[in-house]
């Protein structure tokens, strides 16, 4: 018995209908903890590097981490992944709620899913009790009503993952839904689903997961739960969550504005925080073990349009929902944050790809004989609506847009490309970044494409200068260390960067649960050993130079930031190389952004490194040494 | 001593439960909680807490003596408990729990560990 962990891995064949147990790998626990690392291995070991990412080859993998479940901050997480239609490469997302610790309590730490099902089904868990079920009478629903159904069925303890129309179609920015409003949301991981006929999975266990020493683990989190219960950032965080950032974003001028066009969005009051504490806060909602319940449940109302239940709109969808689709009035943009959750849409995919239509349209590339006559506007919630349901069915210019930013201006051409705010295909989070190069920098790098979730650096740009290129990257590389162990460990990030949970505490935490001794040092290494992994999966995936792949937009560079704070702002083409320049060599890549075999040697992946040799995709020798520490954290300017 | 349930202040995270299966069976295991929180979504949003309200119900239908009022909470002799979950049709709330590796109810003892995590106030100990 591994402490720590349920012990056993389910995996299903779909094809044949078949189901298996297997004991978890200790070396695979130890060296990888969980989660995404779990999912970055089981990619690269067993999905031909030729597979369909919406082909029976691909793995879907559910993930809980080592402390998933445990009596640990917000152990609430479960990681899903598989190969990205989006991206074509590793992808993984990182969920909150209840699923994951109800996983855990039925027996197990992950599953594998591969094949396709002759017909549609969901996956029954019950602790030892584990079938493929007809999927028949939920098979079309919403991601909401489907969960709704199901736990009616089932029983309320139940915990559903699901997805909606959208991954049913196969939509390469379909999420997949849990707790009513929590979602594995991005890189289209609910299409991967979809491909496999597969609509949800419900979970019910009754088990415990061996804990080393509960005692103290149980002391050391009732000392951490009353250290934070009056942290100053406590109160707004439990009051208004992270909606709290759309008035601080806007004063700095990084808020995406229609499509990325502007940083700032006039009338940005009506759609922060206080607007949804006051006029559509239901109640807060939190996941397993958090005690900052960050999450507002709303109900929206329009007179004669529409009456809706939703989680939200947290700030990311207030950012791709609201300001870049030039959406003002909050009401709006919480019926369009129920429209993407129950259609099993990304808020930040699906507002990004309707502004991308917006913005199309108001520069002749889109007309109205592409859109049934329409004249779509920025700002109307109606032509919102319109293109989320074309795309969620894949109908008329939902048959373009489905597939993303990227693929739709590629086949749109001319200048459509510089409108699709993406990187790797994935589109960008809910910063503009025109005057945060290092936070551009991060989604730039990111190994899932241009998703806050690998490194958020606009504090980094706020410390340092925000005209300031140089210095930065080293930063950005502890950022992509720091922030995914969280989801390897599956303990939210939130507690670490807004109420001071520290990873001094989260470390002894691990090592009461698990008994290991696994210092700070080797847990960054790990989250490294990953990173360095995907990346190889990209790069054997979509061929060299790694470089071609880390270049955004070219407004970043063309077009100045029209109007509010930043206005007049934009880089240059040459400070996005020395960005990427600073960053290679700070995580000891080459000068075309692949690893060296230093690198990989000294995390234990000496077999990537051979494998990226024998295509000519590992990083050449370069005039500088590979550092023996990646990455930096920026320490605080002294008070 | 009583446990004052808010519900409109519950954001159900189950630290409570979590804290509760600890502290009485040394295991995280919510199953094994002596509260349940369970949500009503999509409409209406709210949570709901099922735990023990002291109305003494059990101890008057338990047909072994096995519930009784210690000083005010319930305490369960397990010894002399037959699992005839007389108890658990009864109660009035559905705030008594049964596991299939417990051969007894489970039943709030007024401990108040779970006053302690929570943070909002859903959960507060009261005269």
């Amino acid at each position: 018995m591994q402490y720590g962990f349920a012990g056993s891995v389910l995996r299903v064949d779909l094809t044949r209908g078949s189901i298996e147990k297997h004991p978890l790998s200790d070396e695979l626990a130890r060296n990888w903890l969980g989660a995404r690392g779990i999912v970055a291995r089981t990619l690269w070991e067993e999905v031909p590097l030729d597979a369909d990412p919406l082909g029976p080859e691909n793995r879907f993998v559910v993930a809980t981490g080592v402390m998933t479940g445990h009596f640990v901050p917000a152990g609430s997480k479960c990681g899903f992944g598989a190969i990205s239609p989006a991206t074509n490469s590793h992808h993984d997302a990182s969920m909150g709620g209840h699923f994951g610790p109800e996983l855990k309590a039925a027996g197990y730490d992950y599953i594998v899913i591969q094949g396709i099902s002759p017909k549609p089904v969901y996956l029954f868990i019950e602790d030892d009790q584990v079938e493929l079920r007809p999927a028949d009478t939920v098979w079309g629903l919403g991601s909401i009503d489907t969960e709704a159904r199901l736990k009616n069925e089932l029983g309320e303890s139940f915990q559903i993952a699901t997805i909606g129309p959208a991954g049913e179609n196969q939509v390469h920015f379909a999420c997949i839904s849990h707790d009513f409003g929590r979602q594995a949301g991005r890189g289209g991981l609910g299409a991967v689903m979809g491909s496999k006929k597969l609509k949800a999975i419900a979970v019910r266990g009754t088990h415990a997961i061996p804990v080393k020493e509960l005692d103290v683990l149980k002391e050391g989190t009732k000392a951490v739960i009353q250290r934070t219960k009056t942290h100053p950032n406590m109160a707004p965080w439990q009051r208004y969550g992270t909606s709290m950032f759309v008035g601080w974003a806007n004063e700095r001028g990084c808020y995406p504005t229609r499509n990325f066009q502007s940083s700032y969005f006039e009338g940005w009051e009506k759609v922060d925080g206080p607007v949804l504490k006051e006029e559509l806060w239901v109640n807060d909602k939190a996941c397993f073990g958090c005690w900052m319940n960050c999450g507002k449940y709303s109900r929206t109302t329009k007179e004669g349009r529409y009456d809706a239940f939703v989680e939200g709109p947290e700030y990311e969808t207030t950012a791709l929902c609201g300001g870049s689709c030039g959406i003002g009035d909050l009401r709006d943009v919480a019926y369009a944050n129920y429209l993407c959750d129950n259609l099993g849409l990304d808020t930040i995919s699906g507002g990004s790809t309707v502004a991308f239509a917006m913005e199309c349209f108001q520069r002749g590339i889109l007309t109205s004989a592409d859109l049934d006559g329409r004249e779509i506007q920025f700002g109307s919630i109606d032509d919102f609506e319109y293109l989320v349901r074309k795309i969620a069915t894949r109908e008329g210019i939902g048959a373009l847009l489905a597939d993303g930013t990227r693929q739709a201006a590629m086949k749109l051409g001319g200048d459509a490309l510089k409108y699709a705010i993406q990187v790797k295909g994935l589109e960008h989070s809910g910063y503009e970044s025109r005057s945060l190069p290092a936070n551009l920098l991060g989604f730039m790098t990111a190994d899932i494409g241009a998703h806050h979730n690998r490194s958020w650096a606009v504090t980094v740009d706020l410390e340092l200068g925000r005209d300031n290129i140089s210095g930065k990257a080293k930063h950005v590389v502890y950022l992509q260390h720091i922030r995914p162990l969280w989801d390897i460990l599956s303990i939210c990030r939130l507690f670490y960067g807004e109420i001071d949970v520290l990873l001094e505490d989260t470390t002894a935490s691990l090592r009461a649960i698990t008994g290991w001794d696994i210092s700070e040092e080797e847990q960054l290494r790990i989250a490294e050993r990953v990173f360095n992994l995907t990346r190889a999966i990209f790069l054997l995936r979509n061929g060299g130079p790694g470089r071609q792949h880390d270049i955004p937009s070219r407004r970043h560079w063309e077009d100045p930031v029209p109007t509010g704070p930043e206005a007049g702002k934009h880089l240059t083409r040459e400070a996005i190389d020395l960005l990427l320049d600073e960053y290679y060599q700070a995580r000891g890549w080459d000068g075309d952004g692949h690893p060296r075999r230093e690198v990989l040697e000294d995390l234990g992946l000496a077999d990537v490194a051979d494998r990226l040799e024998a295509v000519g995709l590992l990083g050449k020798t370069m005039p500088w040494p590979v550092p023996s520490t990646r990455g930096e954290m920026m320490k605080p300017a002294a008070m | 001593m009583r446990l004052v349930l808010q519900p409109e202040k519950c954001t159900g995270c189950r630290l409570c439960e979590q804290i509760c299966s600890i502290h009485h069976f040394h295991e995280t295991n919510t199953k094994k909680a002596a509260i349940r929180i369970s949500g009503m979504f999509p409409d209406p949003g709210h949570y709901r807490q099922q735990v023990c309200n002291q109305c003494w119900t059990c101890i008057e239908v338990c047909p072994t003596g096995a519930i009784v009022n210690q000083e005010g909470a319930i305490q369960v002799i397990a010894e002399e408990c037959i699992a005839c979950w007389e108890c658990v049709e009864s109660c009035p709330e559905g705030a008594i729990f049964v596991h299939e590796e417990i051969d007894y109810p489970i039943i709030c003892d007024l401990c108040f560990e779970c006053v302690e995590v929570c943070n909002t106030g859903a959960l507060t100990r009261g005269e």
